[in-house]
């Protein structure tokens, strides 16, 4: 063997050892790995907290003496600190984090209300904007009211444990029936008023953020009706939506209810899965907004003798589209909280969560822009906002299951689907929607729905399992098809039970009370016969072939 | 016209939930519950639309 060989085998020997021992390393490290011990209070009583002396000159960088052992409560002096109080304090920290997430989105929600408003009121002509504003403003206490007094007992009644935010155990009650040797959660029995039991903090936060879900449901109606609905039986209409039909649904979906328990009592995937609310919130909301826009009608106007329809310009899509951003901004709070907590059992997808929020609005303003764009030559500003709307609507649902490829598809369509449903229904149907909100709410939360069952992807893993089926929540395209026939179910009953419930109630409200203004009202404009002001007094309202003041101009501007 | 429509629009959430009963397998099921919902569709947007359309202001 000469010199060059014994280098080349000297080198041959070091590669090989370094590549034994980079193979070995995982195992090495799971072996060195120090195994799980448990504590004692023997092991945190000699723990101590900086000196007084220290605490005095300040922390600056918050590094050593702000948030140590001092601020962990000790349930006995005498004993000093021990695991329990240790323990105690960790599962404090979980919830305490959890509450915290849940009230600022809740309260990111409840601000939606501003969007809301601005949105509709934009898109409706200047002579009744003081009408509409009052309808989206009035909607956040007549719909708290009814939702205080039943509808949140009846949704979450019987809803308990909600392990994140601390089991909220009083709400322990649903009323179930048994049909054909299954059962049927029905409505919840517990939290009337919030008395009783249900005086629970956890129970508070809870109706805070279902609270302000109600309160989007009920300002869907309003958009659709529009210019011609007489406050008075709006008002009824949106006590009864928040007591008793969104609740109904709410508790069906969310609350334990029978579509919940589709997985367990018929082995159909998870069950019906609405993460935030595409079915529960939107299109309750889209297809009560559907069943009273028939029996209000179409605005005078709004289609020819002949049945062709007229576009009837809102009067400033400036809060348009700020309201609409105002809209994606809120609805950081409505997808990603919906996880009601942000500390443990998988909260940490709140980050997939928000995105695929995000993404969705995108895909589905830019699919409606280009859609308008392709189809009418100009790209239209209010498509555009209805586009980022309904995609923020159909990826609701799926938000909490899909990843973000599916989230842009999903965005996508939805952006040309509004487009498609607002032709409908002005040219098929001729049901006059002034805001668009039945193709915006109603057919893209049917979408979304729908998109649960198709695009969930089984990579979600919130505390284990979902609707009480272990596992993850997986659509047809990554192989359950029993999810998709869950989802398929709660769509029928949106379309069969809740439009019926919506429209029946509606009708019985137009033989008791009315539900249209008269014509000379609303040729006039609603602000001032329904409301006693004008929205813009200092204005002067543009008259137009139909006699309606439309386009507000500046006093002394050349008409 | 308008309590027929809406007999259809729940006939069609009836036939949704039988499929539940009647079948066990998903295809079936999912046949149900689709002709459910299109059956629900023509009894909203159809017939009792059309029920509404019979007396629409601009008609008048």
């Amino acid at each position: 063997m000469n010199a060059n060989q014994f280098r080349s085998r000297i080198l041959l020997a070091i590669f090989g050892i370094v590549g034994a021992l980079s193979l070995a390393a995982p195992l090495m490290a799971a072996d060195a790995a120090p195994a799980a011990v448990a504590l004692t209070n023997k092991d945190v009583s000699g723990v101590t907290g900086p000196k007084t002396d220290d605490l005095v000159k300040g922390d600056p960088s918050g590094v050593s003496l702000t948030g140590t052992v001092n601020d962990v409560p000790v349930s006995d002096a005498k004993i000093g600190l021990t695991m329990a109080d240790v323990v105690n304090q960790v599962g404090q920290n979980k919830v305490a984090i959890n509450f915290t997430w849940t009230l600022i989105c809740g309260f990111l929600v409840m601000f939606m209300q501003a969007g809301f408003a601005m949105v509709e009121t934009g898109l409706i002509r200047a002579k009744n904007a003081n009408h509409t504003m009052m309808m989206n403003f009035m909607v956040y206490g007549l719909g708290l009211f009814a939702y205080w007094v039943c509808g949140f007992a009846i949704q979450m009644g019987g809803c308990a444990p909600v392990a994140n935010l601390g089991g909220v155990n009083p709400l322990n009650a649903e009323k179930v029936i048994t049909f054909l040797g299954k059962p049927f959660g029905l409505f919840g029995m517990k939290g009337f008023y919030l008395a009783g039991t249900s005086y629970d903090v956890g129970v508070m936060v809870l109706f805070l953020f279902q609270m302000v879900f109600m309160d989007t449901t009920t300002t869907i109606v309003t958009g659709a009706c529009a210019e011609r609905w007489k406050y008075s039986a709006f008002c009824v209409s949106t006590i009864f939506l928040g007591a008793i039909v969104y609740p109904l649904f709410g508790n069906w979906a969310w609350g334990c209810g029978w579509l919940s328990q589709l997985g367990v009592n018929f082995g159909l995937g998870h069950g019906y899965c609405d993460f935030a609310g595409s079915g529960v919130v939107h299109s309750v909301g889209g297809l009560t907004a559907l069943a009273c826009s028939l029996i209000v009608g179409p605005r005078i106007g709004k289609f020819n003798r002949d049945g062709s329809p007229n576009t009837i310009p809102g009067h400033d899509l400036v809060i348009v589209l700020a309201g609409c951003f105002i809209l994606a901004f809120g609805w950081f709070g409505f997808n990603p909280g919906s996880t009601l907590g942000a500390s443990g059992n998988g909260c940490l997808r709140i980050g997939s969560v928000a995105v695929n929020t995000m993404l969705a609005g995108c895909t589905g303003s830019f699919a409606a822009l280009l859609y308008m764009w392709m189809r009418y030559g100009k790209p239209d500003a209010s498509m555009s906002a209805n586009g980022m709307l309904a995609g923020l609507v159909a990826i609701t649902s799926p938000s909490g299951f899909v990843n973000p490829l599916a989230s842009c598809v999903i965005g996508w369509i939805a952006g040309v689907l509004v487009c498609l449903s607002v032709e409908f229904f002005d040219r098929v149907a001729k049901v006059d929607d002034p805001v668009g909100a039945i193709s915006v709410h109603g057919v893209n939360g049917l979408f979304g729905v729908l998109a649960v069952g198709l695009f969930a992807d089984g990579k979600s893993n919130y505390g284990g399992s979902w609707n009480g089926v272990a596992g993850s929540v997986t659509g047809l395209f990554y192989g359950d098809a029993g999810q998709l026939v869950a989802q398929l179910i709660g769509m029928s009953t949106l379309l069969g039970v809740i439009f019926t419930l919506s429209y029946v109630f509606n009708w019985l409200t137009d033989m008791i009370v009315g539900q249209r203004v008269n014509a000379k009202a609303e040729l006039a404009g609603l602000d001032i016969p329904e409301m006693g002001a004008l929205c813009y007094p200092d204005y002067v309202l543009k008259i137009t072939e139909y006699g309606n003041q439309d386009v507000p101009t500046p006093v002394g501007a050349k008409h | 016209m308008k309590i027929a429509g809406l007999a259809v629009v729940m006939a069609g959430w009836l036939l949704a939930m039988a499929g539940l009963f009647i079948t066990g397998s998903n295809a079936g099921r999912a046949i149900f519950a689709t002709a459910g919902i299109v059956i629900s569709l023509i009894g909203s947007l159809g017939i009792l639309n059309s029920a509404h359309l019979a007396t629409v202001i601009w008609k008048q």
